[in-house]
């Protein structure tokens, strides 16, 4: 017997598995292996969200199947890890590393392959599609940000690329740019190439390298067609510097896709936002404005939670006078 | 009940702040309604610390029912 039966009517099942063949059987292995912890999110995001969900799962299954790599643990140990950082916030009401503490995170995660390349990068990727609140900041990225580039866009940036989603889907999206972009950890360098170079980027699309966003960015004023910034600004001790850097980079009018995370401990959020107030005073005082904005506490998707986590995303312009 | 299963039935009851809870080794998350994740985790924690143990990733993600949930501790334990 299929284990979605216990969610879908055995008849939907044949024709999902037609349609959506990687997602179905992602789907039964999923249940069987960690029903526990994804029980709700499956019942959500199937009566929910089913015109997205399936699509995007696909879509994101299919990336790891061209990259070769097993989707299913790493989404496992991934969400289990921020769920047990969750649980400890909710009691503490402090994250795991104060500012001053960055270069903690940097040899706990970013530079540990342990943490990265088992299930970090790829466990990341695939929330896109199996955490209800990603499937819809990245749908907001999808269906805001990329209509805001520019057709005569040629070249933008993504700093702190991590799993290199939102490169793949700005460049297939946008043919004639080409992407530049950092980030701090080697391991997420390698993940993004094999990312774009299995997923049909040409490599001269791109240039990416390694780099710290605490010695701003080498890139020219008003240089960049447009920027993404996303679930950086929690990770990093110096947000108001990058944003102000951002700005400078970024074309008058270039979209600017920011997402961050307030009151959510994880194993590297060292930027403890408190609510969303905070996180627009710090936009707006970096020159940075607010075109467009999804909110996303968690409080909507299960209503009787008392976790605290709001997620949101943000399209923003910079600020010319 | 065995001893684990007492100790367990205390760690529900703290866990999910509810005094009458009867637990069995064929109770799932669908027969508790603030079973959930989240739930999961702060029961792992409670019984982890309780039992002196430590649950692997694979353990906490794959357990099915409270059945499971007092095999493993008893294992862990012995």
């Amino acid at each position: 017997m299929s284990q979605l039966e216990s969610y879908l009517p055995a008849a939907d099942i044949a024709g999902k598995q037609q349609q959506y063949p990687l997602s179905v059987a992602f789907l039964e292995d999923l249940i069987d292996k960690a029903k526990i912890i994804f029980d709700k999110q499956i019942q959500f995001l199937l009566a929910e969200r089913a015109d997205t969900f399936w699509p995007v799962a696909e879509k994101i299954l299919q990336l790891s199947h061209n990259i070769q790599a097993d989707p299913l643990t790493p989404l496992i140990n991934f969400s289990i890890e921020m769920l047990k950082q969750q649980s400890v916030y909710m009691k503490s009401g402090e994250y795991m590393y104060s500012v001053d503490e960055y270069e903690n995170a940097y040899d706990d995660i970013y530079n540990n392959p342990d943490v990265m390349e088992k299930y970090y990068l790829h466990g990341l990727l695939m929330t896109h599609a199996f955490w209800p609140i990603h499937l819809d900041m990245h749908m907001f990225f999808e269906n805001e940000f990329l209509s805001a580039i520019p057709s005569t866009a040629t070249v933008g940036a993504e700093i702190g690329y991590g799993h290199g989603l939102y490169l793949l889907e700005t460049l297939r999206h946008s043919p004639e740019s080409k992407a530049v972009g950092f980030d701090v950890s080697q391991y997420a360098l390698a993940f993004t190439k094999r990312v774009l170079e299995h997923n049909g980027i040409a490599p001269e699309r791109y240039d990416l390298g390694l780099g710290d966003v605490r010695d701003g960015l080498p890139y020219e004023d008003n240089s960049l067609d447009w920027c993404i910034f996303a679930e950086v600004l929690e990770h990093i001790p110096n947000p108001d510097q990058a944003l102000q850097e951002l700005a400078r980079c970024t074309k008058s009018g270039g979209p600017i896709f920011v997402t961050t995370a307030a009151n959510n401990r994880s194993v590297d959020h060292i930027w403890h936002f408190h609510n969303l107030e905070e996180v627009e005073d710090m936009l707006n005082r970096n020159g940075l404005q607010i075109v467009k904005q999804l909110d996303l506490p968690l409080s909507r998707y299960m209503p009787n939670t008392t976790d605290p986590t709001i997620n949101v995303a943000y399209i923003c312009n910079k600020i010319t006078s | 009940m065995t001893t684990t299963q007492n100790q367990l039935q205390d760690i529900f009851r703290e866990v999910f702040d509810d005094d009458d809870i009867e637990i069995s080794d064929a109770m799932t998350a669908d027969d508790l309604e603030e079973w959930d994740s989240m739930m999961h985790i702060n029961l792992i924690f409670a019984c982890e610390q309780k039992f002196n143990i430590k649950f692997a990733l694979a353990e906490i993600a794959g357990l099915k029912d409270v059945g499971e949930l007092r095999r493993v501790i008893e294992e862990k334990s012995a």
